[in-house]
């Protein structure tokens, strides 16, 4: 982290010098995070991508003027957060992602190129992790996804949520108590065994 | 003793079985990758704000210009001279009559000449004016022309 953090902060420099290449370095690092984040807490999953590139043109015209008083991912979370927030109230009115593709779609994927067959695979992987995560309340589920998914520590967690550790511990352990009473991460259990 | 044996282990079997879960879903979300075009339809959508930019920029101080020229517009008016040949016909500020035009505003009367009042009343307004003499009749008719021909 200490050495991306640094690279982070040399890529926003060159940006800030004019450098467009550092940028696109930039968005190519945090591109598949940023995905995942965004798929975990978007209703709908088809915004997913929409998201994600909102979260880079805010970050092109708001980098120019960033002057690191946060780390670079921290600010990039939090405005994916924000946009996560305004396509959830703006799709508040349709329904919650329920036509993931089935079993036979994704078979069917193998004749499609392989960029929609990715795109496929992806859709069935935000279905999946929406049908466990989406069961548990909003702070919840982003300690779980930081903590346990993205492999962040529980001090680095603390600081992009900006809270203290001790409410990260908190929420984990609820997060944990929920999950394991949620009927589809039980039958996630019995699917295993 | 054995069957807090028994507990252990199965609590033991109940966590590796959500540890399971637990990786199981964790390997499903590291599995979500952005698509390949992404940073190339990025760099489009980047160009095309930049392109909207200028745009934009025109329309955030639109209203600020519009807003002076309309102020100007209306000083001008204002301030315009009253008759305006050009303006005539059209709705202005400084169309609107002086007050010094009494014709609008007090009924007309009648007017008549000085020698046709004087008929009509029998009287004379005409100032009665000493006569100096000028013409030749009254200086052979003056007083002091009379004495010295005494």
């Amino acid at each position: 982290m200490a050495g991306d953090e640094l690279s982070d902060r040399h890529l926003i420099k060159q940006f800030q010098r004019g450098d467009l290449k550092a940028f696109d370095m930039f968005a190519l690092r945090y591109q598949d995070r940023l995905m995942r984040l965004a798929a975990s807490s978007l209703y709908i999953s088809a915004n997913t991508e929409d998201a994600v590139q909102e979260v880079f043109l805010r970050s092109y015209k708001g980098l120019s003027g960033f002057r690191f008083s946060a780390e670079p991912f921290t600010w990039l979370y939090r405005t994916l957060k924000n946009v996560c927030m305004e396509m959830n109230r703006k799709s508040s009115g349709q329904t919650p992602n329920k036509n993931a593709p089935t079993g036979s779609m994704v078979e069917y994927s193998g004749a499609l190129d392989e960029e929609l067959g990715t795109q496929l695979d992806n859709e069935r992987n935000i279905g999946k992790v929406r049908a466990i995560v989406a069961c548990l309340p909003d702070q919840q589920r982003e300690v779980l996804v930081l903590r346990l998914f993205e492999g962040f520590s529980i001090k680095q967690t603390a600081k992009i949520l900006g809270c203290r550790p001790g409410t990260v511990k908190a929420h984990l352990n609820k997060a944990m108590t929920n999950l394991r009473q949620s009927p589809t991460f039980q039958a996630k259990r019995k699917e295993l065994n | 003793m054995a069957n807090q044996d028994e507990f252990k282990k199965l609590q033991e079997l109940v966590e590796l079985a959500d540890q399971k879960a637990l990786s199981q879903v964790k390997e499903d979300y590291l599995n979500i990758k952005a698509p390949a075009n992404l940073s190339a339809r990025l760099v489009s959508q980047i160009k095309a704000s930049e392109v909207r930019k200028p745009l934009f920029w025109k329309i955030s101080w639109m209203p600020v210009g519009l807003g002076s020229v309309a102020t100007l517009l209306i000083a001008v008016l204002l301030i315009r001279p009253v008759s305006n040949p050009s303006t005539e016909g059209a709705f202005s500020l400084t169309s609107l009559p002086s007050l010094s035009d009494t014709s609008l505003y007090l009924p007309s009367l009648p007017t008549y000449s000085i020698p046709s009042l004087n008929e009509m009343t029998g009287i004379s307004l005409l100032p009665q004016t000493p006569s100096y003499g000028n013409s030749e009749d009254e200086i052979e008719k003056s007083p002091r022309k009379n004495n010295t021909k005494r």
